[in-house]
């Protein structure tokens, strides 16, 4: 344990103390009537806080009153947590929740940049004062120890154990093991009894020692101004009760005698060092002989009540709250395990694969299991690391269970406690594996028909009990994995004109499959690179008769967009309230509701705001095809002047030159990039950075630009393209041409660097090929070659098909390629 | 005549001395021991400081007194008062009284106090 982790321990001691301590001097005001024992008692409570480090935690502790975290190791109150110095805000609970934000806000915020925050400097010097104030403090009480014994080496022995000294004016009892009572020289023989016998009483009841300890008990508290009022008045009640000792054991009342001994000899006390500043209120002579002059003795039921008040408050005050039983054994992952099971579904959170739910007895039948591989491992701070996956036990209590991609640990989690288990890798792969088949999470499903190339309709819902149904569909069948990269799906869409889109969509889920029919008799559900899963005829009926009924309604779309804000007169207006419902209709209205809105516009149904909102729809919805640029004209007149253009169809590029690696990867490129998309021609521009022969294989590495285009009279635009690195393998076949064989593109995102290292290698011996790797990855990011490469292509591709003008512009209205017939 | 003001310690230990003299030092240890609660060393110290004074004398071990016991005062414990250490007293031990000064008015209330009370 560091200086500064004491420190801190000590510190939330003192704190605890403190209330502790309120606590009794708020008793011991109840408590003045009766015996001052019971108040000198009541002290014990305050210094056991103060040097005991066990805790004893019972359901009446006093300090449930307060707000107050604990410790879930020691069980001890925790106002100053123990990383307050590395906390990114620093944050204390002081137990009073209105002080809290007070503190807070000047508790100085942690500057990630920084090699040490604010919080940890402060916390350093604290540190550093608190142990300079306990040396400070020893050594005074050291000097001041030896200076007494050496002031009192000339004493003289008056009998037993009692010495007097002209050196002092107050009587005292000095040592530990051996105490002696030194007594002022030349005191009234009248006081003398008195002052014996209160101080035989000291001995007696072992004052001397509970003095020491608990001088002792302060000094690592000395900063505490409550500690040192709580020995002051400790000191008081033992004083007092000592004096109700002697009057009790005497046999005649001695009240008058024995308080003006204690004038007498306070009278006397005439030294120079008088008013301490530790000492508060009135002074402890007074209040004492005011104590004697009232005593009497105490009756029955007083001591009884008191007797039970003290234990009572004892014990609420030396035990801490207990921290909710149940919350230590729900960081037990064994104990989830009922509460798993019992749950329809599990959340699973990941970073990768966002929200999915897995069934509640999968999720406990896979925990069980695993649950036995884990170990427990001790960690007093929660580590500050994002966890990658987190499975939500309980949404109420927040009991989670959190895994690390960095690290081989869970965390459980369950309200403000955690707990630390070391897993093995193979538990947290397959934790990430049953996120990424889980059931996404989603609120809402987009079912897309696509027919013959084109998207028909689409009909979206938010219905759970549909999205429950379609979910649990989705996850079903076989898994189907036929050479991943080269059969799967490339560009996102399958490899069949005539597919289902099923999109689902989530807070922080978008998932996207799609359901198609190959050679008549195999059905599939197809999830772009995750995987592909065929599924029988009854389960593709049963999906697809979920959307029969219900669809997507372009009329009660525009309703929606012109229902507000009534006060505008303004067309815009409207669609920026309804913004959602504006991207909905291009989105998923497309074809349908343009031809929806075309109709409304011949059958003259398209007046006022309805119109012009219509008339900008579709005008969104035509794009190119839309040859009507005057944007000053009224809905009726723009669509009277409309005259849909007709798409100029052309072929995909073809390469025309002699080279024939070039001749094979152009023909590979438009091949892997041509879709069932019926619009528009594919342009492709590959950057070859090495071809590799390895006896009948060829494998060549690409990085390609590919645009669609699409042409409309002359006007040219860009419908989608992409900038992908591959390998292309390719093998002899029997009449000596080459076939191809494989072929791998680069993935996204942080897969993108590993998986050009992973195929730059040779095609048969699958040695890695030095530096490829590197220089496709670097060439990556400057696209000017592969764009001058593209336009070229374009150029070559219009001139060869006849083309005599046409002009691409970009978003903003530049033109960026333009042809003209100079012949 | 100043030289011979003794506070209380160095007076108990002369009187032993005119007690008993001439007495032999190891004699007085041992005398001192029994009396006073003193240990050897103690009692060396307090010789020896008297010797200086003029007060005793020490000849081969022999402790002897230079001046009688009327022409020795002891010093009033009031006026030395102001030499005493109880201020600095360890907080830790238990005495008697705290050391803060107590006024007049206090006093005299606290005696009124007492008087009511104890009638």
């Amino acid at each position: 344990m560091s200086l500064q982790e004491l420190f801190i321990v000590v510190l939330n001691m003192s704190i605890t103390s403190s209330y502790v301590a309120i606590g009794v001097i708020l008793v011991r005001m109840l408590l003045k009537k009766t015996p001052r024992i019971f108040s000198y008692a009541l002290w014990g409570v305050v210094l056991f806080r103060l040097v005991c480090p066990i805790s004893i935690q019972t359901n009446f502790s006093l300090l449930n009153l307060l707000n107050i975290r604990l410790n879930n190791q020691s069980g001890h109150p925790e106002y100053v947590p123990m990383d307050i110095g590395i906390m990114n805000t620093p944050t204390i609970q002081s137990g009073i929740s209105s002080l809290d934000p007070v503190v807070n806000k000047v508790l100085p915020q942690a500057t990630p940049l920084a090699s040490a925050n604010p919080m940890q400097i402060w916390m350093g010097i604290l540190s550093v004062v608190w142990v300079a104030g306990m040396v400070v403090l020893l050594i005074y009480s050291v000097i001041s120890y030896i200076n007494t014994k050496r002031n009192l080496r000339f004493s003289t022995l008056v009998k037993d154990n009692i010495y007097e000294s002209d050196q002092i004016t107050t009587a005292f009892v000095c040592g530990l093991i051996y105490p002696k009572i030194y007594i002022p020289a030349n005191i009234d023989q009248s006081d003398l009894p008195y002052i014996l016998s209160h101080e035989r009483t000291h001995i007696h009841r072992k004052d001397h020692l509970v003095k020491f300890v608990s001088f002792l008990a302060l000094i690592p508290h000395w900063f505490n101004p409550i500690m040192w009022l709580s020995f002051n008045l400790m000191s008081k009640d033992m004083e007092m009760s000592c004096d109700e000792t002697v009057l009790r054991s005497m046999n005649q009342d001695i009240r008058r005698g024995y308080s003006n001994s204690l004038l007498s000899l306070s009278l006397k006390n005439r030294n120079p060092f008088t008013a301490s500043p530790l000492a508060f209120g009135e002074s402890h002579v007074k209040s004492r002989i005011k104590n004697i002059v009232n005593y009497k003795k105490p009756v029955f039921w007083v001591i009884t009540a008191s007797i039970i008040l003290v234990l009572v408050v004892g014990i609420s005050l030396i035990s801490n709250p207990v921290n909710g039983q149940p919350d230590l054994s729900f960081l037990n992952p064994n104990s989830m395990l009922s509460a798993i099971a019992e749950q329809e579904q599990i959340i699973i959170e990941s970073i990768e694969y966002g929200e999915s739910a897995v069934s509640g007895t999968e999720f406990a039948k896979w925990l069980d299991i695993a649950e036995n591989r884990w170990k427990r491992k001790r960690r007093n701070i929660p580590n500050e690391l994002t966890p990658s996956i987190i499975v939500h036990v309980s949404a109420e209590t927040g009991n989670e269970i959190r895994f690390f991609e960095s690290e081989t640990y869970v965390m459980t989690v369950y309200q403000d406690e955690f707990r630390y288990y070391k897993i093995p890798e193979q538990d947290y792969q397959s934790i990430r594996q049953m996120a990424a088949s889980g059931i996404p999470h989603v609120q809402q499903i987009t079912v897309t028909n696509h027919v013959n190339g084109q998207d028909t309709n689409k009909i979206i819902t938010e219905d759970e009990k549909i999205i429950m149904r379609m979910a649990v569909l989705m996850q079903q069948g076989e898994r189907y994995k036929p050479s991943l990269f080269f059969n799967s799906t490339l560009n996102d869409v399958p490899p069949v004109s005539d597919y289902l889109k099923v999109e689902m969509n989530g807070e922080h889920v978008y998932h996207r499959y799609y359901l198609y029919i190959q050679d008549n008799k195999s059905y599939y559900i197809d999830q772009p690179y995750e995987r592909i899963h065929k599924i029988d005829s009854d389960i593709m009926k049963t999906i697809t008769s979920i959307f029969d009924n219900s669809g997507f309604d372009i009329g009660k779309s525009l309703d929606t967009i012109l229902s507000s804000p009534l006060e505008s007169s303004n067309a815009q207006d409207y669609i920026n309230t309804h913004m959602d419902e504006y991207e909905n209709i291009l989105k998923y209205g497309g074809e349908d509701a343009l031809q929806y809105m075309l109709s409304e516009f011949k059958a003259g149904k398209a007046e006022g705001l309805r119109g012009v909102v219509m008339m900008i729809l579709c005008k969104e919805l035509l794009g190119p095809r839309n040859n009507v640029k005057d944007l000053g004209l009224s809905p009726q007149q723009w669509y009277a002047a409309l005259d849909i253009l007709l798409e100029t169809k052309l072929p995909h590029f073809k390469y025309d030159g002699d080279d024939p690696i070039e001749k094979l990867v152009y023909s590979t490129e438009v091949q892997q990039r041509a879709t069932s998309e019926k619009r528009g021609f594919i342009i492709v521009a590959p950057k070859i950075f090495g071809s590799y022969k390895e006896e009948d294989m060829l494998k060549v590495f690409v990085t390609t630009f590919t645009v669609r285009y699409e042409l409309y009279g002359d006007t040219l635009s860009e419908a989608g393209g992409s900038i992908i690195p591959a390998a292309i393998t390719y093998q002899k076949d029997t009449d000596g041409n080459f076939v191809l064989k494989e072929y791998v593109q680069a993935g996204d995102g942080s897969q993108f660097s590993p998986s050009i290292k992973n195929f730059c290698s040779m095609p048969k011996s699958k040695k890695n090929i030095k530096g490829l790797a590197d220089q496709m990855i670097r060439e990556y990011s400057n696209h000017d070659e592969l764009h001058e490469l593209l336009i070229g292509n374009l150029y070559k591709h219009l001139k060869k098909h006849g083309i005599k003008k046409a002009t691409l512009t970009d978003y903003q209205g530049n033109v960026t390629f333009s042809i003209t017939d100079t012949n | 005549m100043e030289n011979y003001k003794l506070f209380d310690a160095e007076y108990k230990f002369a009187c032993i001395v005119w007690e008993r003299e001439p007495i032999n030092s190891t004699e007085l240890v041992k005398l001192c021991a029994k009396e006073l609660g003193w240990k050897k060393s103690t009692t060396y110290t307090v010789l020896k400081k008297l010797c200086e004074r003029n007060v005793l004398q020490n000849v081969d071990a022999m402790v002897t007194s230079l001046v009688k016991k009327e022409d020795v005062q002891k010093y009033e414990s009031n006026t030395i008062v102001e030499k005493t250490f109880d201020g600095s007293l360890p907080k830790f031990l238990t005495a008697f009284l705290d050391n803060r000064k107590i006024t007049s008015e206090e006093a005299n209330e606290l005696r009124q106090i007492i008087e009511e009370a104890t009638k």
